[in-house]
């Protein structure tokens, strides 16, 4: 059981556009089962961030390709 | 805890640490000490350090391997506040600062071309962009142009006219122009000194808020235009004739564009959707003579996006997000935003799909139709200035026979062999066509004059704008002035050729 857990969500270069223009975000995940994973955290912001056009934003279970991750300012394709 | 993305950006959890993956026991591939915080190309990992090296070496490499800009010269450098300019600007800022032989020895200013009003901004919110974008303008201290779009109501004719280049361009001329610029550095106190030079704080006065009637006249065309893909044309050519017209009047030989490698293999891509297949390597080439007199050259075409927004973030380059004509657009809604999902979407699962392309617009080489390289080109399109890919003759294909009733009913543009006259013989042909001179005029539907001096990708988009008169006038007035020195010249010709004939029979 993962306990909650605050994390800071920022959006850039339009993106924000999606969230009512605010870039940074600083959120609470609620516990659960399961570790967060990334995975896990769009499927959160899909539903309790975005605000519209998830398909700019979410596709399948991954960003739209043309977004770029970063992960405590790395690049999450390292991880 | 912080991410961003290029295009947009995206979130990150500051989670369990994540479970020490063989990814993070990676060492950057250049120093292999320093940790990685971005992967290029498939798998390579590099540190911040020589990330940013590779960076500013490719910048720099790409200037270097062309040589085609001369020391001392006037660059513009196109900025849209968005990331890959807004980094082409900080890249000359970086190697302008660069002590001895390292250093850039251009001259630079900015342009910044404000497209509010064709992208539905209100007044405030471009008011707001403005004073961002003056923000960050002072802070470099290059010479700045802010213009509106509205101002190409107020373009001459000229503009769409292609005008020779001064004798420069040969690899000779180049090392003279280093030579020369050397001595005269080495004379004044070399230094930091130079960096306030260029950084005058006197801006080009912007011309003052555009008018009113201009807003109106420029929604009012971008509203006639039927589909978002003419929209983006239309915009694209606009603002390239404007940035021209800058360029122009103000000295400027050079003008760089801060195209990214992603960006040119979409454009590429969408180039040839749209029928532009003949000027793919002026659209997306290193450099783009079409204008003649003023050069544009593209030196971020070897970055990636994601390596400008990498770079941008990691070294805190300051770009100001505009809403652009098609933000929030779904992904079907444009040539252009299919041809970008596309590509990013293949990008996604195959890694080299954007070098492939890239690759390809590389080798794409300017072979003017029929050899006729060099010297004063044949007829251009009116619009994107490319020349002309029509061939009036060639009723065989499609294209042929849909533009026939034109060329039918139109003087065709003049041959190219038609000397560019004397005065003398012009005098005639004027005279000559004083008595018929109603009725070239009088015949020709405006539509028409404009369409038939058009490439094919151009009237194609034409299509799509169901009225001319919204057009600013400067494109209507050059349409008019040619059709006029073309039908002026056919006069004179058939006139050539009536002596001719006689000269013939005489002889018989």
């Amino acid at each position: 059981m993962a306990a909650p857990l605050s994390v800071e969500v920022e959006f850039g270069g339009g993106a924000e556009l999606l969230f009512d223009g605010v870039k940074k975000h600083q959120v609470t995940l609620p516990g659960q089962e399961e570790p967060w994973d990334i995975r896990n955290l769009l499927v959160w912001i899909k539903k309790n961030l975005l605000k519209e056009r998830p398909e700019l934003f979410i596709q399948g279970d991954s960003v739209r390709p043309g977004i770029l991750v970063l992960i405590n300012d790395a690049d999450w394709e390292l991880l | 805890p912080v991410q961003v993305g290029e295009d947009y950006g995206a979130p990150a959890p500051e989670v369990p640490p994540p479970p020490p993956r063989a990814g993070r026991e990676l060492k950057c591939v250049k120093c292999s000490e320093g940790l990685p915080v971005v992967v290029i190309r498939a798998g390579d990992a590099f540190c911040r350090d020589c990330f940013k090296a590779f960076y500013v070496h490719k910048f720099r490499a790409v200037l270097g391997k062309n040589r085609l800009i001369f020391p001392g010269e006037k660059v513009l450098l196109a900025w849209s506040g968005g990331p890959s300019s807004s980094s082409m600007i900080w890249q000359v800022l970086e190697g302008l600062s660069r002590d001895s032989a390292k250093r850039l020895r251009f001259v630079p200013g900015v342009v910044y071309v404000d497209e509010g009003a064709a992208c539905g901004q209100s007044l405030e919110d471009r008011a707001k962009t403005l004073a961002e974008m003056k923000l960050i303008l002072q802070t470099v201290g290059f010479p700045w142009h802010i213009v509106a779009l509205e101002e190409v109501f107020g373009l001459p004719p000229s503009v769409l006219r292609y005008l020779d280049q001064e004798p420069s361009g040969t690899k000779g001329a180049y090392k003279a122009a280093v030579d020369s610029f050397l001595q005269q550095q080495h004379a004044p106190a070399q230094g930091e000194e130079q960096l306030s030079q260029p950084g005058s704080q006197d801006p080009q006065s912007p011309a003052g808020p555009p008018t009113a009637a201009h807003t109106e006249a420029l929604s009012r065309l971008f509203d006639s235009v039927k589909t978002l893909t003419a929209k983006e044309e239309l915009l694209q050519t606009l603002r390239t004739h404007l940035i021209l017209h800058v360029a122009r009047t103000h000295g400027y030989s050079k003008v760089m564009t801060g195209d990214s490698c992603t960006r040119l293999a979409i454009k590429l891509m969408t180039s040839l959707a749209l029928g532009r297949g003949a000027f793919l390597a002026w659209d997306t080439g290193f450099s783009d003579e079409r204008h003649g007199d003023v050069v544009v050259v593209r030196p971020m075409r070897d970055h990636t996006l994601k390596e400008v927004a990498f770079y941008n973030r990691l070294f805190a380059v300051p770009s100001v997000f505009t809403p652009a004509i098609d933000t929030k657009a779904p992904e079907k809604s444009s040539i252009h935003r299919l041809m970008e999902a596309f590509m990013l979407r293949l990008q996604a699962q195959f890694p080299s799909t954007v070098s492939t392309v890239y690759r390809t617009s590389e080798k794409l080489v300017k072979a003017p139709r029929d050899g006729n390289a060099g010297g004063p080109p044949g007829p251009r399109c009116l619009l994107c200035m490319c020349a002309l890919d029509i061939d009036t003759a060639d009723s065989a294909t499609a294209f042929g026979a849909q533009t026939s009733h034109l060329s039918q009913m139109q003087p065709p543009t003049p041959p190219a062999e038609a000397p560019t006259t004397p005065c003398c013989s012009a005098g005639v042909g004027r005279a000559q066509g004083c008595c018929r001179g109603a009725e070239p005029c009088g015949r020709e539907d405006p539509r028409a004059t404009v369409i038939e001096q058009l490439c094919y990708g151009c009237r194609v988009n034409m299509k799509d704008l169901p009225s001319l008169d919204p057009l600013p006038p400067y494109i209507l007035t050059e349409a008019q002035l040619r059709s006029q020195r073309a039908s002026v010249l056919q006069e004179i010709q058939e006139y050539l050729i009536d002596s001719d004939d006689e000269a013939q029979t005489g002889e018989s």
